[in-house]
């Protein structure tokens, strides 16, 4: 078998992401027809710079959704005769299988083209999850630090500028190690950070719907069960029904990622509710005998939802580059791990010779950050608009 | 104004006490001390032997009792010896004491800084400034394209790209360059840094350089470039036209001050950034500075030197954040002595 | 007739969004000959400061001239290349616009942005900063030294506003343009800019365009008035005739709708009706026509309106009035019967960080069940401090707020008990900023009903109190953005009536607003409080609105209460100078009335003193002592030495 040329390699990509681009394509042409129905995000449509960040973004996310259709290979498997094969190889003996590595293999003779879709799988469970757990957390905790202030804005901001003193990579070096599995601490940290979105639910529920007494009841109680449940699954690893579950090294990644954020969206939430809290709506509010977490949540939170959809967004693309980082210094995760930043690792020792191993992971990495800075770039001038 | 910086380092000093507690707290884990005893023994140490073994060398006393022995507020065997009194302990990595192997290395990551930003900071304003002169205009788009770019390149993929670019034997221009016999070698430049630490070339030294300051100039650009069109567009901006001033003028004597407060402090607040890209850059280049020991300090569990590591860190990122708040000061008027 | 300065012809101006172009200016003419004041006046979102940015070149992204011809001393400027502009701009026009604090480069001296006029012209450095010395002279600076060498940050206002022409001036040019140059200012500092308006006017005989929303500033200072309305002039002409006999309906309403000095008290202004149509939803004949009382259905609707010019005056209206309709006036408003003391403030004080200077220094007195109470001064003398403490929104620092006889002044509003938070409720000032604009008008008022209505008959609740304010429910389900300004400090007032207070805090609720739709919010705030028999606590810098609605007045300055009283007692003799000075500032609709000349300041301060002893013409030496309050009449309380009984 004849080895294929950059062209019939482009080609023959553009065939296995098939299921991606269907999927885009019906997504794009659906969000473009109602557009004007949509908000925000209908507003991304205006400008190139939202429909590419959009197009990057959700490409990735399909590619992490269909993976399994587009892999070639099991990203796994070696296959001998292969280690460091240039793109477009041909298998010496395809069986049956795909007949190419179609962008080379790596030094353990790996396909790299369906490590890189495998790759956008691990990054994409991770990042949004992790942020959005950030997301709530920075909230719970700068809402009321910008409104109340007083001790409790000095004792956290104080605490997330600890957090924000230290060097990202001694934090993880400290805090994603085998060793610091075997203590408690990861539980611990993560028993606090998954039971926030709970208690937040709680509170925007409770501040709401005080005054009605049977809608709050029936609210705070689904809430609440549905909170338990998760949380013990996720952080006490103790889910009677089994469903919800997290490997201790994947808790401990999480965790750290979680650690790092959320006292950036901390910072954000604090100073965008100092800045609100002095508009008349609230003062309104405190003069018809509103409490604290009904204004905060329902008079402040609203109307900061532009800035922290943008921080959100920007974070999402963070959270990957930091997920990378965790890879290249090889933290965390297993060393098969198809994930970007360790395939980044490994490919980097036979750079200069084999610069495909590295080079590809990079890229896809890249692009996608590069989406979702676009689109919170997009969605920062939709927002500025209002 | 002495008040405010006297109370701004009475804040740096207690947040580097809880920091350094911080690290002490986390390396002295019982695992992490299980770890040390193992690689100091030996790998096969029973329980028994790694408690007696830890018990031998006095980590089995308190943790705050430790932690005040190495600051040196709290006597240890031999007197008041600690980070205070500049004794930082020895590196079990390098078999040197700390303060040796970190002015050896902070040296090295100096030059690299002192390029980085000689490189960055000019480039990085002036297309700012560049681009924000006229909001949407070619220049603006193409240059705000090309910061939002590197600005989703995190130093690591950066690296990897510019050395298969620009140090690959079988890609890039290398190759190329090489037939052509426009190069002596058979790279343009080189991929590895560690013959920088004796000698500092345009050949070893530009990737590294070119790898940190991409990152940083993307986004400086970008807040430049955010504030210059904020500027731009303020009503004092439209009296200077209305009073028929040249358009340069406008932007050299009206609008580049003000434009540039806020990057300021952004680029002081790049530094601690810039911290984690000295540690990617250092360990891709294999160039032996400061990233470069952090990694084997935290790697090696070598605990004095991590901690050593992170004082300097917490400095760094501590200082920074007060001269960013004093530079902020002198650039407005508004704030002095106020 | 000589050559006009500045010649304006059928001028079309229009934005482009992303989306759609707007008209905003349409077939504009005006004139304006040497030495010659034009007037140009229309309520916001009129299109009048578009007329500046086009005559500047200056419309930004996105405007565009789209017809007509701007000529400028005889030459077409429409179309100038940029270095052509810029020349005219700097010696031919200058302009003067309405936000001094921003329009002064907050990172150069006062010295280095003055004489940067001059050094374009061509003057040396030491001849320009002489020029800027004496320029400030002009305006009435003191301590020029001092003044050059300041950073605008470091100056008030009303000096900032000088600075800015000083400026224009030192260009000398041909026309200056005024862009609302008072309407960020205070009152009193407002009457000082526009005498010394005057006054340079008189002196270089200087073309003027001065563009303002107030009719009674533009009476004193101009010679020819044109009246803008949705981007059209709808009645130009010299200026007496304009006032003594408005011939456009809407010229008419304008008048009609101004609170005014002179005249029978407590006749509230004249509502006028609906708001001006957006730029891009014009009706299809007269733009006025669906506010108009004169229009004739079948006529007024049907196609646009021509502008017909006769002599100098120009009029766009198919049903001119003949003469000015004025009001018959209606009986006064009777004060209501004296009711029981609901509210007692005592003693009130409130410091900002040190003890110099409180923001409000010691305030007592008394709101009685169905009365208006109005606070009236400027900004920074304490009056929104005092709201808000009365509300319990911020702390005081001394002091007893009772109500009812409750002590609740140490309460802050989250631990007051649930009588006292429904008792008392707060109308606020600002319109953009009252309403959460991320939750639609309904479900904000239902959230108020919700805290005070059980939960049978809510919704009937919810939509009497539409009713009430005179809203449609079908606006109930729109967000703030999509409401006019006068329609969102009604959904405030509604939102405020839901608790059924007592007592009604208003804080400059209408200071935001138009004239005409100011009137209608006014009418309908002392509607309710009569039908509910409240108690209206009315928060205003406007003396002129006050006369006319309040049964008793407040007079603060500088956190201390100067005058309080019955209505027409305060705005009688003997006043207190302050009063005086507050009255003297407020603008006349009649270009016939003369006007006091304003001086800027009469001495320095001596701390400790009487507050206004600075700004005060009848200073003596007793004034460095603080002056107590003293009963004149009964319930009729001045603070000054002068008073008879006083010192």
């Amino acid at each position: 078998m004849a080895p294929l040329d950059w062209g019939q390699i482009l080609l023959c990509m553009a065939w296995r992401f098939w299921p991606v681009w269907l999927a885009l394509g019906a997504t794009l042409a659906l969000s473009f027809a109602l557009r004007e129905r949509l908000g925000l995000y209908g507003r991304l449509f205006d400008s190139a710079t939202g429909v590419a960040g959009l197009g990057l973004g959700l490409f990735w996310l399909f590619t992490a959704g269909f993976a399994d259709l587009i892999v070639t290979h099991d990203p796994l498997a070696q296959i001998s005769g292969l280690k460091n094969a240039p793109p477009g190889s041909a298998l010496p003996d395809p069986s049956g299988g795909y007949r190419w590595y179609l962008l080379g293999g790596d030094s353990l003779a790996r396909d790299v083209f369906s490590r890189m879709a495998m790759g956008a799988r691990r990054v994409l469970a991770i990042a949004p999850a992790a942020t959005l757990v950030a997301l709530v957390a920075g909230l719970t905790l700068g809402l009321p630090a910008g409104y109340l202030r007083g001790w409790l804005d000095g004792a956290l901001s104080f605490l997330a500028n600890l957090v924000l003193a230290f060097p990202v990579i001694l934090l993880f070096y400290l805090l994603v190690t085998p060793e610091i599995r075997q203590t408690a601490l990861p539980m611990a940290l993560a028993a606090v950070l998954f039971a926030l979105p709970t208690v937040f639910a709680l509170l925007l529920w409770h501040s709401r719907f005080r005054t009605s007494p049977m809608l709050w009841g029936t609210g705070m109680a689904a809430i609440l069960g549905l909170g338990l449940w998760i949380w013990a699954g996720l952080a006490l690893d103790a889910d009677p029904l089994g469903i919800w579950a997290m490997d201790p090294g994947l808790l401990n990644v999480f965790v750290a990622v979680v650690f790092v954020n959320a006292p950036g969206v901390f910072r954000i939430a604090r100073s965008l509710t100092i800045e609100l809290a002095t508009r008349d709506h609230v003062a309104a509010a405190r003069t018809r005998g509103e409490g604290p977490w009904f204004i905060m949540l329902w008079e402040i939170l609203p109307n900061a939802r532009g800035p922290l959809i943008v921080d959100g967004c920007l974070r999402v693309g963070y959270t990957t580059i930091l997920l990378g980082t965790l890879g290249f210094f090889g933290l965390g995760v297993s060393p098969e791990s198809p994930d970007w930043g360790s395939t980044i690792n490994a490919g980097r020792r036979v750079l200069a010779l084999y610069p495909h191993a590295a080079v590809v992971p990079a890229l896809a990495l890249t692009s996608l950050v590069l989406g979702l800075n676009l689109l919170a770039d997009a969605l920062r001038e939709g927002a500025a608009r209002d | 104004m002495a008040g405010f910086v006297l109370r701004r380092l009475g804040g740096m000093l207690g947040t580097a006490l809880c920091l350094t507690f911080l690290v002490f707290w986390l390396t002295n884990l019982q695992p992490n001390l299980e770890k040390l005893a193992k690689s100091q023994g030996s790998a096969r140490m029973s329980d028994a032997e790694v408690a007696s073994w830890l018990d031998r060398n006095g980590y089995d006393r308190p943790l705050a009792l430790r932690y005040g022995e190495w600051l040196g507020v709290l006597p240890g065997k031999s007197g008041f010896s600690g980070v205070i009194q500049g004794d930082w302990g020895r590196s079990s990595v390098f078999h040197l004491p700390v303060g040796t192997v970190l002015a050896r290395s902070l040296t090295a990551t100096g030059w690299l800084m002192f390029w980085v930003l000689l490189v960055m900071v000019p480039t990085a304003l002036a297309l700012g400034v560049l681009a924000g002169m006229r909001e949407g205009s070619r220049t603006d788009r193409v240059l705000s394209a090309a910061a939002i770019t590197t600005t989703a390149t995190p130093e690591y993929v950066s690296g990897v790209v510019l050395v298969a670019v620009f140090a690959s034997a079988t890609a890039g221009i290398s190759p190329l360059l090489s037939d052509l016999g426009l190069i002596e070698g058979r790279t343009l430049l080189q991929a590895t840094a560690s013959t920088a630490m004796d000698e500092i070339t345009f050949r070893n030294f530009a990737l590294p350089v070119a790898t940190i300051a991409l990152y940083g100039a993307g986004y400086i650009a970008r807040m430049t470039r955010a504030a210059m069109v904020e500027v731009m567009a303020q009503p004092y901006i439209r009296t200077a036209r209305l009073k028929g001033v040249s358009p340069f003028r406008i932007v050299w004597r009206h609008a580049l001050r003000n434009a540039l407060i806020a990057p300021f402090t952004v680029i002081l607040l790049q530094v601690p950034w810039l911290l984690n890209g000295v540690v990617i850059v250092e360990t891709l280049f294999a160039y032996k500075g400061f990233g470069w020991t952090l990694v084997q300090a935290a790697g090696n569990n070598d605990m004095n030197l991590l901690l050593g590591c992170s004082v300097v860190a917490v400095l760094v990122v501590l200082t920074t954040q007060i001269v960013s708040d004093l530079g902020h000061v002198a650039l407005n008027p508004r704030l002095r002595g106020a | 007739m000589t050559d006009p300065v500045l010649d304006i012809r059928d001028l079309g101006v229009a934005f482009t969004t992303r989306s759609r172009t707007v008209a905003a200016l349409r077939d504009l003419s005006c004139r304006i000959g040497p030495a010659e004041v034009l007037g140009l006046v229309g309520e916001s979102g009129s299109g009048k400061s578009t007329v500046a940015l086009a005559i500047m070149g200056a419309l930004g992204p996105g405007g565009r001239v789209t017809a007509g011809s701007i000529r400028f001393q005889g030459r077409e400027i429409l179309g100038l290349p940029e270095r052509a502009l810029r020349s005219i701009r700097g010696r031919g026009i200058a302009m003067v616009g309405q936000e001094p604090m921003s329009a002064l480069n907050p990172t150069m001296r006062i010295g280095a942005q003055l004489a940067e006029v001059p050094m374009l012209h061509g003057a040396p450095r030491a001849q320009a900063l002489a020029l800027a010395r004496q320029a400030l002279a002009e305006v009435d600076l003191p301590d020029p030294d001092r003044m050059l060498a300041s950073w605008p940050h470091q100056l008030s206002g009303g000096q900032l506003q000088r600075i800015a022409i000083a400026m224009a001036l030192l260009a000398r040019p041909a026309l200056l343009i005024l862009d609302e140059p008072t309407t960020a200012l205070d009152v009193t500092v407002e009457a000082g800019i526009v005498d010394l308006l005057k006054r340079l006017g008189r002196r270089h005989g200087m073309a003027a365009l001065f563009i303002s929303h107030n009719l009674g500033l533009v009476a004193g200072i101009c010679d020819r008035l044109s009246v803008l309305y949705a981007g059209e002039v709808v009645e130009s002409g010299p200026v007496a005739a304009m006032f003594h006999r408005p011939r456009h309906p809407y010229t008419n309403a304008l008048l009609r709708a101004l609170p005014r000095l002179d005249g029978p008290p407590r006749q509230p202004p004249e509502p006028l009706p609906g708001s001006q149509p957006l730029a891009d939803d014009r009706p299809a004949g007269c733009s006025f026509a669906p506010r108009c009382a004169h229009a004739r259905p079948g006529l007024c609707d049907h196609q646009p309106v021509p502008l017909t010019v006769t002599g100098d005056s120009a009029l766009r209206c198919l049903r001119p009035l003949d003469r000015a309709d004025t009001p018959a006036p209606t009986a006064p408003r009777p004060p209501p019967a004296p009711g029981r003391v609901v509210l007692r403030v005592e003693d009130l004080v409130k410091h900002h960080g040190g003890m110099a200077n409180p923001a409000v220094a010691g305030v007592s007195f008394d709101a009685r069940a169905g009365e208006t109470l109005a606070i009236v001064g400027e900004s920074g003398c304490g009056k929104s401090t005092l709201a808000r403490m009365v509300m319990g929104l911020d702390g005081a620092t001394g002091g007893r707020i009772l109500l009812d006889g409750q002590d609740i002044q140490h309460l802050p509003v989250e631990r007051r008990p649930a009588a006292a938070i429904s008792a008392l409720q707060m109308v606020f000032q600002n319109p953009s900023d009252t309403l959460n604009p991320a939750r639609t008008v309904g479900a904000q008022v239902m959230r108020a009903v919700e805290l005070f209505h059980p939960p049978q008959g809510r919704a009937e609740r919810l939509a009497s109190l539409f009713e009430q304010v005179r809203l449609s429910p079908a606006l109930a389900r729109r967000k703030p953005a999509q409401l006019s300004g006068g329609q969102r400090q009604r959904i405030g007032i509604a939102r405020a009536l839901a608790a059924e207070p007592r007592i009604l805090v208003a804080d400059e609720p209408v200071s935001a607003l138009d004239t005409g739709v100011q009137a209608a919010v006014v009418a309908l705030l002392l509607d309710l409080q009569r039908q509910r028999g409240a108690t209206l606590i009315f928060i205003s810098h406007d003396l002129a609105l006050v006369r006319h609605l309040a049964d008793r007045v407040m007079v603060m300055y500088r956190g201390l209460v100067m005058e309080i009283g019955p209505t027409e007692a305060v705005l009688a003799p003997p006043f207190h100078p302050y009063t005086q000075a507050l009255l003297a500032a407020v603008p006349v609709p009649d270009p016939t009335v003369p006007r006091p000349r304003v001086p800027a300041a009469f001495g320095p301060e001596i701390p400790g003193g009487c507050p206004f002893q600075a700004g005060c013409p009848m200073r003596e030496g007793r004034c460095a002592s603080l002056p107590p309050l003293v009963t004149v009449a009964p319930g009729h309380l001045i603070r000054c030495h002068r008073t008879p009984g006083g010192g």
